[in-house]
């Protein structure tokens, strides 16, 4: 990963080659132009020598393998500061693009280049672009070789005038440049010559005359452009120049002034690139104030040039024997002339250095020492200060030791530069030591003998450079070479440290190129996370370098360590990066994606900054819209914001409910809040099949309820069903997570229609004739905040309707500044379950068929109050209307709960009586189910056709308990035509009531004991009005009327009542009624009024009655068990209360009527505490079970007549006249049961009593006396129909005045069959007959 | 009472972050991200000790100039990272090393949660609850 082409120690090679000067004539420099290259450049591919030359050294002989060679113009000049910096600039922008690939490290999957081209053509650039320093020898000029075309005209002359000049800029003053490695250089003569042009003969002779002049191995006869340019192209060589000639930047535009002395003074400026800086205190993590290079100018000037570079072709005149020639001269120059020179060059500064040793070990160091700190650093002051001569004895130990370098000796190249080092340290020349320490780093590193020690003084090397001779290019220079060393040694740490620490404020590029370095160094060594941090870095100069690409490689690669660890503030920061720096690069895609991921999910930035990102991103989608033109300008793009929650998407189907009018209700109809009660669903459900069942006649195969309001789950199960010209609504959730507020403009749905002819969409067309389509103006998304959002359309013909996403203009309403707002839209899917798995991933489109206009009923209902009291009776006017186009026909109304609904104003209630036994079988139950729960109306005629209007009148009446109520009605009606889609429609109403408390009636009956005729009730009610003081409705009851339904008994009229009965709040009545048997086969109603003023009741009576009688019968209702039905029954009846009250509330009267419904059951036993523990107990003693139920027959046995006696209470009797008072008793019997007929004994001999003895004590006696006896026959046996009464006669004769207990003696037993046996009846009176003496 | 605590995973992504103030985390995660280095530093000498005894509590990682940040590491290279107020004067290093020690007992408990996956985020009520009692030293 991330490798550099070469070897550190082939860079390291080509860093340090021998420079040769070139001096060439113009007329041999125009030979070289035939082939679109100067001679420099002509010698360029070929500077590395293949052959291996060699030296001696020491008697010792060296071999150099692959020599390189750099040959320059003698003019030649690095460039200016600025136009380095272009240079280098240049060279990383235009570096070639690097393939990545996937590494594993750790658990991270990570995609690094695999090499990185653009850090070293930059590297190559900065030791090029570098000045020549005097205190190392390595670029200055070791050679000089002088060209002279064979064409001059006296070419001996002009070899002299190169001399000359030669002379001449060698012997300028020592601070100018070119540099020479020593006043005796090398100077190599070649005579160039054109094959085609030239010639050979001249070329010769003066090649011969030179050679005398100069020598023979310092001379050489170049012969070139042998092959004429026009020859054709059939000998094509490869262009090994094109490589090497790269076509920097107007470099002659600087080159105003090369020999300027401002080349001594550039030498200590930072060579490098420093460009766009503005923002030095920039903070990394800070997204928002990076505006600086966000103007998105893309150098646009190296186009051209790119272009000018391919056309040229180089060495079109050259044959292969030319080339050959060039390489022979290369190498010729090395062997026979370089190499000897430097064997004598190495020789000579040997023995310079040997023989100075003595003497300074001797003098200047031994006392230097003493006099100087030995610490490098110590004496800061003293910086540069000390400047050797160029002949200076320090200096020749320098370029001995450069010159092995150079030349591939390297432990002896250490061995020098070491023993340099301790002289300049001594002397505190701190420029020549840090250049010494780092050559000897170098040396040994080549070497192979690095050890801890030589990387220590490339450390201290850099620090040196950087502290005390404040030269930062060096340092630079001595970072890369020594970073390729250390990694190339395994120590990634030590590099990365190196790297990092020569970034700085100074060079955004070279900052940028290190740190991604240093990261690399990290990755290397495993360091995932240091290496993100540091390519975050890297990529952030980068991009204040103004290499976007660069900086957006960087960031990408961070990312993918940074992404899901939850270090949100940074993944945050390297998103919007990413974002800025591929929109600044045109990549709009990447740009949005990125931006977009900053939006979605809980964000833990501020507001403000979110509201930042959002416009921004709009920004940039705008952008991107821009740059992608019209042709696709029809798809909007996708949003990120708000989030759709898919699951709870929406779609209700049905006709628009109407513009409500005063007084009268629209029907509730169906709407998107009704899709989360379950039960309730269930409820209508169950009412629609019974509809359906009505209305077919027969229970339906196989039902299945209409839907008009789908949810997710329903829509992935069907295929929903629209009607022409009713609108289809679909309900949208919309979470804006963001705590920013957005702005949604003209939101409206996109879809796509087609029938059997075409498919058009809203996206492409504005064509309504197919669908209406609803605009929602405009929506404000609170910060963390979610919304409904309802959006319709309405088809307009026949069809299927897919409705793909909705379509909103996003506005950042980030105050007044520049509001961007794009369109953009969002897709709709609904998840499609399969039978087995609903939970599966796979979506499909939002399908409505659309099929032709259905009838559509509508329901309207007057006005009522919603405040009801309880038991409250009120009329509702129901007008339905056909809207529709189509007749409609067959419309039934339903409700679940059929006691608080009644239909009487429209129907008269057909008696028919079902038995209790029928309603087991279930058709039979259905049947009365639907009669209960169903009514339908009556339309005149059979259809109501469209525009038609029926209004009927129905009653609804308050639960008798307090609280909320609801009672709901389901109207159904279908289409005249059979076979339409659909079959039929429903219309759904609700009335939420609230119900107050009104009045509270206890009744308690009594068996009277004083009947006449026949058997009596005894009924007293206590009336309480419940209505609080401290209520806010204030409610005055009068009761109009009291009415008793039942079979067997009826009211009996003698009651006398005040005029009326006002009840206030809290006030109670009490009334006691009468009521005796009769017995008939139907329940009958009497009334007792309460109120004089009759004439209010006569008009109610009709539905009064109606909701009695629903109350009177069991009602079977859908939710009731059949099991349950028997607890309903109710033998004696019902009792009714008729009640009207006036109603204040806020000052507002009305005024309601009620009824009161109260079953009664009469109570005939005593013994009622006695029962009540049993019930208790009960519950508790299972195991008694059977002696309870045994028990209770008994019990029920003993209960089935009652009776009372009738006679005078009190007699007047003289019993000295007569002894015996005979008194006539009529004893009553009444049967109390109601199906069996009774044989009923009354037995008046009971042997336990005695015959009486008349004594005078009894007169006393506290009791009511026993002592009596009946006459006539004891036993009388009576057959007693049911709730029947029979009398028998009996006589009683007492002896004496006094109480008797005339019950005492009477004991009535009963039986119903022959064969059973006589029970004895637990009816027990005591009626107490008084008997006076005539005196007394 | 500490400003703010982490956990760290293996992988040194953040596996849960607590602040006192909820509009602070930005601000503290770059704080905490910061430290991990030290973090690193320190695990890089100290594995070079004896690794038997080897001391969970790191120490104090950063002085700034408003917060400290001591940092605690598990066997299993989970890291905790407690930042503290420089104000503070009550907090010393024993209060958090125990403080270090609630956590790292609290964090066992949500390891052993049948129902947590090992690397994934913390996202659990109750143990930002029990962690912010350890943090206002409620507990």
């Amino acid at each position: 990963m991330a490798q550099c082409k070469q070897s550190p120690q082939e860079f390291i090679k080509s860093a340090f080659t021998p420079q040769i000067a070139v001096m060439c004539t113009p007329l041999a420099e125009k030979c070289c132009q035939k082939n679109n290259l100067n001679f420099i450049e002509l010698l360029q591919p070929f500077c590395r020598l293949n052959n291996d030359v060699t030296y001696k050294d020491r008697g010792l002989t060296n071999t150099i393998r692959n020599l390189k060679l750099t040959f320059l113009d003698i003019s030649w000049r690095p460039p200016e500061t600025a136009v380095a910096r272009k240079l280098l600039n240049y060279s990383v922008t235009n570096a070639p693009e690097s393939k990545p690939k996937l590494f594993t490290i750790g658990n991270h999957q990570l995609d690094i280049p695999t090499n990185t081209p653009w850090f070293e053509s930059w590297r190559e650039t900065f030791l090029k672009v570098q000045y020549p320093s005097d205190h190392e020898f390595t670029k200055h000029f070791l050679a000089c070789i002088m060209v002279v075309s064979s064409s001059d005209i006296n070419p001996e002359g002009t070899f002299e005038k190169l001399s000359q000049s030669l002379n001449y800029v060698q012997n300028r003053e020592p601070g100018k440049l070119p540099k020479w490695f020593n006043s005796n250089i090398l100077r190599y003569y070649v005579v160039l010559h054109d094959n085609v042009d030239g010639d050979i003969n001249v070329a010769t002779k003066i090649f011969e005359t030179i050679k005398v002049s100069y020598g023979f191995s310092y001379c050489f006869l170049l012969k070139l452009n042998s092959r004429s340019p026009n020859s054709g192209t059939s000998e094509h060589l490869p262009d090994p120049w094109s490589q090497f000639i790269n076509t920097p930047i107007d470099l002659k535009e600087y080159k105003g002034s090369p020999d300027n002395s401002i080349m001594k003074t550039s030498l200590e400026i930072g060579q490098e690139a420093e460009e766009f800086k503005t923002t030095v205190n920039y903070h990394p993590l800070s997204p928002v104030n990076e505006d600086v290079t966000m103007s998105g100018h893309i150098s646009d000037d190296e186009k051209p040039q790119k272009a000018a570079a391919k056309q040229k072709i180089h060495g079109s005149c050259l044959s292969t024997d030319d080339v050959e020639q060039v390489k022979l001269f290369i190498y010729e120059f090395t062997k026979s002339c370089l190499m000897p020179y430097i064997e004598k060059q190495i020789h000579s500064l040997s023995d310079i250095v040997l023989n100075k040793k003595g003497v300074s070990k001797s003098l200047f160091s031994a006392t230097k020492r003493w006099f100087s700190p030995n610490k490098p650093g110590a004496s800061s002051i003293a910086v540069n200060n000390l400047i050797y001569s160029p002949d200076s004895p320090e200096l020749q130990i320098r370029r001995l030791g450069d010159l092995y370098f150079m030349f591939g000796q390297y432990s002896s190249a250490f061995k020098a530069y070491h023993s340099a080092k301790r002289e300049y340290d001594t002397d505190q020349a701190w420029l020549y030591y840090a250049g010494a320490l780092e050559m000897a780093s170098l040396a040994a590193f080549m070497a192979n003998e690095s050890t801890r020690k030589t990387c220590e003084y490339m450390e201290d090397s850099i620090i040196t450079y950087q502290t005390n001779c404040k030269m930062p290019q060096f340092a630079t220079r001595a970072t890369i070479l020594s970073s390729e060393c250390l990694k190339h040694q395994n120590m990634f740490g030590e590099a990365a440290h190196q790297l990092i620490r020569m970034t700085s404020e100074e060079s955004d590029l070279r900052s940028a190129l290190l740190l991604e370095q240093a990261s690399y160094c990290f990755l290397k060594s495993k360091m995932v996370r240091k290496y993100a941090f540091h390519m975050v870095l890297a990529g952030h100069r980068y991009s204040k370098a103004a290499q976007r690409k660069y900086s957006l490689k960087c960031y990408k690669q961070a990312y993918q360590v940074y992404e899901n660890t939850g270090w949100d503030l940074a993944s945050d920061h390297i998103h919007y990066t990413i974002g800025r720096q591929a929109h600044n690069l045109q990549q709009f895609n990447e740009a949005v994606d990125s931006f977009a991921k900053l939006l979605l999910g809980e964000s833990k930035q501020t507001a403000q900054q979110q509201a930042t990102f959002l416009k921004e991103y709009l920004t940039i989608l705008g952008n991107k819209l821009k740059s992608e033109g019209d042709s696709e300008q029809i798809t909007s793009p996708v949003l990120p914001v708000p989030e759709l929650e898919m699951n709870s998407i929406k779609l209700l189907l049905g006709p628009t409910r109407p513009l409500s009018t005063p007084g009268k209700i629209p029907a509730l109809g169906i709407n998107f809040g009704n899709a989360e009660d379950v039960q309730a669903e269930q409820k209508w459900i169950k009412l629609e099949e019974m509809l359906v069942h009505e209305a077919e006649g027969s229970p339906p195969l196989l039902f299945k309820p209409m839907t008009t309001l789908y949810t997710v789950n329903k829509l992935g199960k069907n295929k929903p069903v629209a009607i022409v010209n009713e609108p289809i609504q679909v309900s949208l959730k919309l979470i804006n997570s963001l705590q920013t507020v957005l702005n949604l403009m003209n939101i409206h749905l996109l879809w796509t229609f087609s029938n059997d002819n075409e498919t058009v969409s809203n996206e492409i067309t504005d064509k309504i004739d197919y669908v209406k389509t609803y605009v929602t103006k405009s929506l404000l998304i609170e910060g963390n905040s979610n919304q409904e959002v309802i959006l319709s359309l309405a088809p307009l013909q026949v069809g299927t309707i897919t409705i793909t996403g909705f379509c909103y203009t996003l506005t950042s309403s980030n105050g007044t500044t520049g509001a961007s707002s794009i369109k953009g839209k969002q897709i709709i899917v609904v998840p499609e379950s399969t039978s087995k798995n609903n939970r599966s991933n796979t979506t499909k489109p939002l399908e409505i068929n659309v099929v032709p206009a259905a009838p559509c009923l509508q329901v309207t209902f007057s006005e009522m109050h919603t405040d009801f009291l309880v038991n409250e009776l009120q009329k509702v006017l129901v007008t339905f209307q056909n809207t529709g186009s189509v007749p409609l026909q067959n419309v039934y109304m339903a409700t679940s709960v059929p006691h608080l609904f009644c239909n009487c104003e429209f129907k008269q209630e057909t008696n028919e009586t079902v038995n209790m036994n029928d309603l087991s079988m279930p058709n039979v139950r259905d049947k009365v189910l639907r009669k209960n729960h169903l009514t339908s109306v009556p339309l005149n005629g059979k259809v109501l056709e469209p525009g038609q209007t029926v209004p009927i009148h129905i009653w609804v009446k308050a639960p008798n308990s307090k609280g909320p109520a609801s009672i709901d009605l389901l109207i159904y009606y279908e289409n005249v035509v059979k076979t339409a889609i659909p079959r039929y429609r429903l219309v759904r109403h609700n009335w939420n009531l609230m119900v107050q408390e009104s009045i509270i009636v206890d009744v308690s009956t009594q068996a009277s004991h004083n009947s006449k005729t026949v058997e009596e009730l005894a009924l007293a009610m206590k009336i309480t009005n419940l209505n609080k003081v401290h209520n806010s409705v204030l409610t005055q009851i009068t009761l109009l009327n009291i009415g008793l339904l039942s079979k067997y008994w009826t009211l009996t009229k003698d009651i006398a009542t005040p005029k009326y009965i006002n009840l206030h709040s809290q006030e109670s009545a009490h009334i006691l009624l009468k009521a005796k048997r009769l017995v008939k086969n139907t329940s009958e109603y009497s009334t007792v009024p309460l109120n004089a003023d009759r004439k209010s009741i006569q008009n109610m009576s009709k539905q009064f009655l109606a909701f009695a009688k629903k109350s009177e019968k069991p009602l079977l209702t859908m939710f009731d068990d059949f099991d349950s039905l028997h607890f309903k029954e109710n033998k004696d009846g019902i009792l009714l209360l008729q009640w009207q009250a006036l109603v204040i509330e806020d000052s507002k009267k009305r005024i309601v009527c009620g009824q009161t419904n109260i079953p009664i059951e009469i109570n005939r036993k005593d013994e009622n505490v006695i029962q009540m523990e049993r019930i208790l107990s009960d519950t508790f003693i299972d195991i008694n079970d059977k002696t309870i139920t045994e028990e209770e027959t008994a019990q029920s046995a003993q209960k089935q007549i009652s009776y009372n006696l009738i006679h005078p209470p009190v007699i007047v009797h003289d019993f000295r006249e007569k002894k015996v008072c005979i008194v006539p008793v009529k004893i009553l019997l009444h049967s109390i049961v109601d199906s069996k007929v009774l044989m009923v004994t009354v037995n008046t001999t009971d042997p336990s009593v005695k015959l009486p003895t008349i004594s005078k004590s009894n007169q006393t006696c506290a009791y009511a006396s026993s002592k009596f006896c009946w006459l006539s026959n004891s036993k009388i046996i009576k057959q007693i129909h049911p709730l029947t009464t029979e009398s028998v006669e009996l006589s009683a004769a007492l002896s004496g005045p006094g109480t008797f207990d005339l019950g005492a003696h009477i004991q009535i037993l009963c039986k119903s069959v022959d064969s059973d046996p006589l029970v004895l009846q637990s009816c027990q009176i005591h009626p107490t007959l008084i008997v006076k003496n005539k005196d007394s | 009472m500490a400003v703010c605590a982490a956990i760290i995973g293996k992988d040194n992504s953040s596996k849960f972050f607590v602040t006192l103030n909820p509009d602070e985390e930005l601000h503290f995660q770059y704080k905490v991200l910061s430290s991990l280095d030290i973090i690193e530093d320190k695990l890089a000498t100290g594995t070079k000790g004896g690794a038997d005894t080897k001391e969970l509590y790191l120490g104090m990682l950063l002085s700034l100039e408003t917060y400290k940040i001591y940092g605690y590491v598990t066997n299993t290279k989970i890291k905790f990272v407690i930042v503290v107020d420089s104000t503070n004067v009550v907090l010393r290093d024993n209060e958090i090393r125990s403080m270090f020690r609630k956590i790292h007992s609290e964090f066992a408990d949500i390891v052993s949660n049948p129902f947590y996956i090992p690397g994934e985020p913390i996202i659990s009520k109750n143990f930002t609850t029990s962690m912010k009692n350890i943090m206002t030293g409620t507990v």
